[in-house]
């Protein structure tokens, strides 16, 4: 394609900018740059004015410069500055220790970067930023689910421990609990509820939890939805939670009902999603059962496992975005 | 380093809150501090401190990263993990907001 500028907001180390951005010069021959948004501090490259005075410019990884108005599209993936690697929060400077120093830096980088996309990007944004925040929230997403008419467990987030036990006697304790949010802290695993558990108030009052009606089986689904496209891998996996067990789970890919596919469009749609990653898992009997939408899930395990070619996939269709946009544009 | 060189890095608006800043006591020691050392029932469940790739993936990684010029970097926690947070693999599912 002609002239095809994309950028990909993620921080630094990140596998899947360095693969889909080789994928879209290859295939498309399109200028990407990669912005490291735990990487602001000290890079001298931050630059807004409300006249035309000064350029609106971020800066991009190899010492680039990048103006904001150039771009066609934004890869929204990992825009929070929350680097992947120990204490998990922007890069400083070796010389700034202060702890206040840091928290400003940190804070007005994130909100000067924030500012510049919101008021000079025009192009398309893969996910819209305020769409991909609201759809990281697990209540907003099951009650998206709920509308779409697929089958979720039956789930209670809640702190009242009354409330939470009702619930959970009501399935007999068959009942999964998990974070509602996650923490870069430490990796956490859904599980299963028992009386111990149950019997604590000050645990159980302390934060809301997710307690959902646990799902018997080994089947499990990611499914990777790119605007139009569905890509569906079947996990087999004996174990709870298959994350922690790829080493003993198969990956194969795995064909939908239309009827289903068209649910999922309807979350998408509800969510105001373009680009996003379920989780489900299939009953014994074969109905799949909700768990999650990712936003900006993880894909490339899915193609390192199954072989199929995601990646591409992936780059084709934040090509053709653009290609919609600009037939919009001329239409 | 020298008092000058510190002070160079702090950005101009820190000038005039350092002082203030100083008697705030941390959030964190506070909170552990008023529930007791008592943790959300979430947090009984964490995760094994291994996650084991299969072979498989980790050729494809290494393949990726080496037909894109990504350095691999040694793993902080542990050998990558496929989408969990708080694995430190960078296969995070999401961005923690």
């Amino acid at each position: 394609m002609k002239d095809l500028r994309i950028a990909i907001m993620t921080v630094e180390m990140d596998l899947h900018a360095y693969a889909v951005r080789k994928a879209l010069r290859d295939r498309h021959g399109a200028v990407c740059h990669i912005v490291e948004t735990d990487c602001f501090a000290d890079s001298g490259r931050l630059t807004w004015s409300p006249t035309e005075s000064f350029a609106p410019t971020l800066p991009a990884r190899e010492g680039r410069e990048i103006d904001v108005r150039s771009l066609d599209l934004i890869w929204w993936r990992r825009p929070n500055g929350t680097s992947w690697q120990p204490p998990h929060g922007p890069k400083m400077p070796p010389g700034v220790t202060d702890e206040v120093a840091v928290d400003i830096i940190a804070k007005d980088c994130k909100a000067t970067f924030t500012g510049i996309m919101l008021n000079e990007f025009r192009g398309v944004w893969i996910n819209n930023p305020e769409a991909s925040r609201n759809a990281e929230n697990k209540l907003w997403q099951l009650r998206a689910a709920t509308q779409a008419g697929l089958r979720v467990p039956r789930t209670l987030i809640s702190q009242d421990p009354a409330s939470i036990r009702e619930f959970c006697r009501s399935l007999n304790n068959n009942v999964i609990v998990k974070t509602v949010t996650g923490t870069y802290k430490v990796p956490l695993s859904p599980g299963k509820v028992d009386e111990a558990l149950l019997a604590s108030d000050e645990s159980l009052r302390l934060s809301p939890a997710i307690y959902q009606e646990k799902i018997s089986g080994n089947r499990h689904l990611r499914i990777q939805v790119f605007g139009d496209q569905i890509h569906a891998a079947l996990i087999t996996c004996d174990q709870l939670d298959w994350r922690f067990y790829l080493n003993k789970s198969t990956v194969e890919p795995y064909s939908l009902s239309s009827d289903f596919e068209s649910r999922i469009h309807t979350v998408m749609r509800l969510l105001g999603l373009r680009m996003g990653i379920f989780d489900f898992k299939l009953t014994p009997e074969g109905d799949p059962v909700w768990f999650e939408v990712n936003p900006q899930g993880q894909f490339l395990f899915i193609e390192g496992l199954s072989e199929v070619k995601l990646t591409n996939v992936f780059t084709d269709f934040l090509a053709n975005e653009v290609v919609g946009q600009r037939a919009r544009a001329v239409g | 380093m020298k008092k000058e060189t510190m002070k160079g890095l702090l950005p101009a608006v820190m000038m005039f809150v350092s002082a203030l800043s100083a008697t705030q006591p941390a959030t964190a020691a506070s909170n552990q501090e008023t529930q007791g050392g008592q943790t959300p029932a979430v947090l009984r469940f964490k995760a094994p401190t291994e996650f084991p790739e299969s072979e498989k993936l980790q050729q494809y990684v290494n393949g990726v990263a080496s037909e894109t010029g990504y350095i691999m970097r040694a793993p902080v926690g542990g050998p990558h993990c496929a989408t969990i947070s708080g694995s430190d693999g960078g296969w995070d599912d999401s961005d923690c907001f």
